[in-house]
């Protein structure tokens, strides 16, 4: 039996959303990075820390702090994707992983930019989420 | 040689209970002041030993020995369960306690915690001791 991919298990979870993946297509939801000529809008996601919370008994209880990143061309148009995505991060069984609870903690806005010359910078919203799940 | 805090298992009632956060036992015996009238030092003699414990859990009312614990203090007839701590060394701890505190906490951004309050009693079934650990 293959053991818990907590990354590929997040990536289940986000697409099960249509409601997302109509806005941001499946392949654009990736692990990490993205192309930096890749299509917008798009959505990296990166386990930022990831901790054991109980000692025993029964499955152990993990805690997974998860950033996730809508990139779009406007930060109007990534702000209006922010919806979906706080549905999409809904507790339910992944794979073969039960997340007890995904609990929303923030998000931050970055508008997007003007750099060197004509290059612009899309527009950014990196949201926080907790996942507690089961291993 | 360190342990880690990682159980085997922590069963209450025989039962292993799920997603548990931490667990403390506290076991006292206060002095009993035996010093005579007009002598200057203190006398003591060991008094009567109690101990106490608390279960922090991450409440779910899908895990059964969760409201089996809620049961015990919250039911008609209280129930004294015995609880078995076995740590990953093998060592157990063994006690049998009444529930005497039960609190659930719902705070923003997290999950629901519940505290579970436990008092031990003698055990006259087995070391007569509040807690025997083997």
């Amino acid at each position: 039996m293959p053991g818990v991919n907590i990354e590929q298990d997040i990536r289940t979870m986000l697409v099960a959303y249509a409601g997302l993946t109509s806005a941001i297509p499946a392949a654009r939801i990736s692990h990490g990075y993205r192309l930096q000529d890749g299509a917008l809008p798009a959505l990296t996601y990166e386990i930022s820390s990831l901790s054991q919370e109980s000692i025993g008994g029964g499955a152990t209880v993990r805690l997974a702090t998860v950033e996730l990143n809508i990139v779009a061309a406007t930060t109007k148009a990534a702000l209006d994707i922010l919806p979906a995505l706080r549905i999409a991060c809904a507790a339910g069984t992944y794979g073969i992983t039960d997340f007890d609870a995904v609990i929303w903690r923030q998000h931050v806005t970055s508008p997007a930019s003007v750099g060197e010359g004509d290059e612009q910078e899309p527009a950014e919203v990196t949201a926080t989420i907790d996942i507690y799940y089961r291993e | 040689m360190a342990i880690n805090a990682a159980l085997t298992s922590l069963t209450w009632r025989g039962t292993t209970v799920p997603a548990v956060g931490s667990v403390s036992i506290s076991i006292s015996r206060p002095a009993i002041d035996i010093t005579p009238i007009g002598t200057p030092t203190a006398d003591y003699i060991a008094g009567i030993s109690s101990a106490t414990g608390t279960l922090d859990l991450f409440f779910d009312e899908g895990d059964a020995p969760h409201v089996t614990i809620f049961g015990d203090i919250n039911g008609h007839t209280p129930t004294s369960g015995t609880i078995v701590i076995t740590l990953e060394s093998g060592t157990t701890i063994t006690g049998k306690a009444l529930v005497t505190g039960y609190e659930i906490t719902a705070q923003a951004q997290n999950v629901i915690r519940a505290t579970v309050q436990l008092q031990f009693r003698e055990d006259s079934s087995s070391t007569a001791l509040a807690l025997a650990l083997a």
